[in-house]
């Protein structure tokens, strides 16, 4: 059967792609049940409300981060390089795991040391589904938006409920 | 109200699945709390009084928020600070036969991404996340959700095949 994913052509009944890895199990089942189409899910995530991010250098302290975080009332900063390119994101989660829970002065510790690299990232055309996945799936609360290389916004868990029930 | 809602208005807490709320009594220390949040991988710790009542809830925004600075990085100060001196008392809680829509309600009413559940008792039953409710959501609608490239933009970069 046809990878959805990546297009290979794989032996009939495997449960994973040979090529991309992608779960094929219960693709090529007839039928396949009540499908609903919402489209909702096909938003283009432009068009989702995006706040602004707190942006830091990978050599600014933690303890910086943590007071910008604390001020704007967010919960993570991106991290850029020189050039402008998103290099890592810091959450709350990277507060309580590592720094709080391994015991790192957050004074005299750098974001890059803590930061997580090479984050997720979606586009600005990307649909909301994809952003939904990536909240409901793999748990990110904080999702960086770009436009080509450029970032123009954090997309937060909060923000798509609350547009997903028609309070945004 | 779009299909959406409807899903959430006829589903209720309990029809979920397991939503595990990691806890510790109530006169825990913010330590054993961070550990707590650590490894329960919930974003969150409940604390209960000797009846399994929930009395308060710490989550990683709180620690952001609450904790002093002196004790962000240091286990030996945050052994010293009672869990009860950062946590959220009185909980927002919710009834586990109450419906998901009612919960997103309270969500965005204040604020939290954490409601407590309670049983028919009010003893603590769970923890319901916004990440909870988003996953059940695209459970509901598989084929606009799951069906995509396992690294979705890395996928795109370069054409296939060629």
């Amino acid at each position: 059967m046809i990878c959805p994913a990546c297009g290979y052509d794989n032996i009939d009944g495997v449960d994973l792609c040979e090529n991309c890895g992608m779960d094929l199990a219960g693709l090529d089942l007839p039928g396949g049940g009540e499908v609903i189409q919402n489209p909702l899910f096909k938003k283009p995530l432009r068009e989702l409300p995006l706040k602004d991010p707190i942006v830091f250098a990978p050599s600014a302290k933690v303890l910086e981060a943590v007071q910008a975080m604390r001020d704007r009332d967010d919960g993570c900063v991106f991290v850029t390089d020189k050039a402008r390119r998103l290099i890592g994101v810091f959450t709350e989660r990277d507060l309580v795991v590592r720094v709080a829970g391994r015991g790192r002065n957050p004074a005299t510790t750098q974001l890059g040391e803590v930061m997580t690299h090479d984050p997720v990232t979606l586009q600005v055309g990307d649909p909301l589904a994809w952003a939904l996945h990536r909240m409901g799936v793999d748990g990110h609360r904080h999702l960086p938006i770009l436009d080509g290389e450029k970032l123009v916004g954090l997309l937060s868990v909060r923000q798509v409920m609350r547009y997903l029930t028609g309070e945004a | 109200m779009n299909v959406i809602a409807r899903i959430l208005q006829e589903t209720t807490i309990s029809q979920m699945g397991p939503l595990p709320a990691p806890s510790l009594p109530e006169d825990a220390t913010l330590r054993q709390a961070v550990e707590l949040l650590v490894r329960g991988h919930r974003g969150g710790v409940v604390f209960v009084d000797g009846e399994n009542n929930p009395i308060g809830i710490l989550s990683e925004r709180d620690v952001l928020r609450r904790v002093p600075e002196n004790a962000l990085g240091d286990p030996a100060e945050q052994e010293k600070i009672p869990a009860r001196d950062v946590m959220t008392r009185d909980p927002v809680t919710i009834p586990r036969t109450d419906s998901l829509f009612r919960a997103v309600q309270l969500m965005n009413e204040h604020g939290y991404r954490r409601l407590v559940i309670r049983d028919d008792e009010g003893k603590l039953a769970g923890l319901l996340a916004t990440r909870d409710v988003i996953q059940f959501l695209t459970d509901q609608f598989p084929d606009e959700t799951v069906n995509l490239p396992p690294r979705l933009r890395q996928e795109f970069r370069t054409p296939e095949g060629g």
